[in-house]
């Protein structure tokens, strides 16, 4: 068996390997793609905690970023402390749970429209017609993005992220659909500049933070860097969870039911979906020092990948892991990562993912999945479906 | 022992006012408050539940 995230059949079903990983590698080398990973639960979880010895500076998927375009747009998902901090400290007011929370009367109306259609149609698909478009709402809506652009913007994004079969090299296509999100975000920032109005950006020109040295502002590559990174990691991860959430259930109807029963089970179910089926599958790190892993050192520079998806199945932590089960206690959740690293926009995405499926529960108390029409996202290391068509039953 | 809350990694996801209503609380910054700083013995299991789901890594447990 070999480990390859940019395997299409990987994409498909990656169980038997991240299960053959745990139970015999736990420490895989890839002398093809030159990386080692880690799939054990108590190894992954120390390691994500760990920046100072797994450092994000180098981007946090297997295929090489232009270092340019990580310097003169810089993400927080790929900085280290003290850099990270900073940056981080000026976004993290906007996204508290509290914060955060006064956004579901809008959340909601927007998936009781979307939903809307489908209940007449008595079905449609998942992905493009739901899962898609709330939070592609959601973030646009945030980030100030007007209405006629949304979906070229969401388009550049998607492709930005497409990656061929087997192959670590990202193709032109994504190249050219990310060169073209940055422009236009520059130009919205300029535009946001001439012409104010309330939002999460405008915000941002003027958030100020001070330091030793006095008060700094974010320059236009960082809140272009910002805006590019919640554009890709507030649709692509949300979409997926939600469509994840969509095929788990109508696969397991026992548990549908239970939630359709008390839909106050939802936060937990959802919990169970992010550890059973999570949109992020592994975070990549540069290794800072040699470290000893199973008796062996994976050299200072060396690339790791820590493999959340195969963590969260792991038997050592997880009782009869493969089971989905929506009342399962979670004692240590790793779908948002853990550490100076935790997912920003958690409680934005635990948010719309209850209510989307509080609003679809209502309406769709039984569907069914037509799973042999469903297809596969092929990303590097977020895994989800591109069409889940379903039916009213 | 002595509970510390770091304000700068804290972004108040409130997983510790869940886990130990008792000793946190969330401020008017969406920052968490401890409000028994110096709790006892009876309640270790509890604060280092909350340490140990803590996602940012925020609460610190010392010893008096």
């Amino acid at each position: 068996m070999e480990l390859n995230p940019f395997s299409y059949e990987f994409h498909e079903d990656p169980h038997p390997i991240y299960r053959w990983l745990r139970d015999h590698v736990p420490l895989y080398r890839s002398e093809q793609l030159d990386f080692w990973a880690l799939s054990r639960f108590r190894d992954v979880l120390p390691a994500l905690v760990d920046w100072e010895t797994y450092s994000s500076a180098e981007g946090v998927v297997l295929e090489r970023l232009d270092p340019k375009m990580l310097e003169a747009t810089p993400m927080l998902i790929s900085l280290d402390p003290p850099r990270h901090d900073r940056l981080r400290k000026l976004v993290s007011r906007a996204f508290t749970p509290r914060r955060v929370a006064s956004l579901e009367p809008f959340v909601r109306a927007t998936a009781v429209r979307l939903l809307e259609p489908l209940v007449a149609q008595g079905g449609g698909d998942f992905v493009k017609d739901f899962s898609t478009p709330l939070p592609m709402e959601v973030i646009f809506t945030l980030l100030g993005v007007p209405d006629a652009d949304r979906r070229q913007l969401r388009e550049w994004t998607d492709l930005a992220l497409d990656r061929d079969p087997d192959t670590p090299a990202i193709p032109a296509r994504a190249l050219e659909a990310s060169l073209h999100q940055m422009r236009y975000l520059y130009e919205l920032l300029g535009d946001l500049r001439r012409r104010p109005r309330d939002g999460l950006v405008c915000g941002l020109l003027e958030a100020e933070l001070e330091t030793d040295g006095g008060t700094t502002r974010l320059s236009d590559g960082e809140i272009v860097g910002f805006c590019s990174l919640l554009g890709a990691a507030g649709n692509e991860t949300t979409t997926k969870l939600l469509a994840n959430a969509a095929v788990l259930f109508a696969r397991h109807p026992g548990e549908y039911r239970k939630v359709l029963a008390d839909p106050a089970r939802l936060p937990g179910a959802i919990e169970e979906i992010l550890r059973h089926s999570s949109p992020a599958q592994y975070a990549a790190r540069t290794v800072m020092r040699d470290v000893e892993w199973y008796g062996r050192t994976v050299p200072r520079g060396a690339r790791i990948l820590l493999l959340i998806g195969a963590a969260n199945r792991d038997e050592r932590e997880f009782r009869d892991p493969d089971r989905f089960d929506v009342d399962r206690q979670i004692p240590e959740p790793l779908g948002f990562g853990q550490g100076v690293h935790f997912c920003l926009g958690a409680s934005l995405a635990r948010l719309e993912t209850r209510v989307a499926l509080e609003e679809f529960v209502r309406c769709f108390p039984r569907y069914t999945v037509d799973d042999a029409r469903c297809r596969r996202m092929h990303m590097s290391n977020v895994h989800g479906f591109a069409s889940v068509p379903f039916v009213r039953e | 022992m002595r509970v510390i809350v770091d304000p700068v990694l804290c972004e108040g996801n409130g997983v510790c006012t869940q886990v130990a209503p008792e000793i946190f609380d969330l401020g008017d910054d969406d920052k968490a408050r401890v409000l028994v700083e110096h709790p006892g013995e009876a309640r270790r299991a509890e604060v280092e539940t909350a340490v140990r789901r803590c996602p940012r890594r925020a609460i610190r447990l010392m010893r008096d």
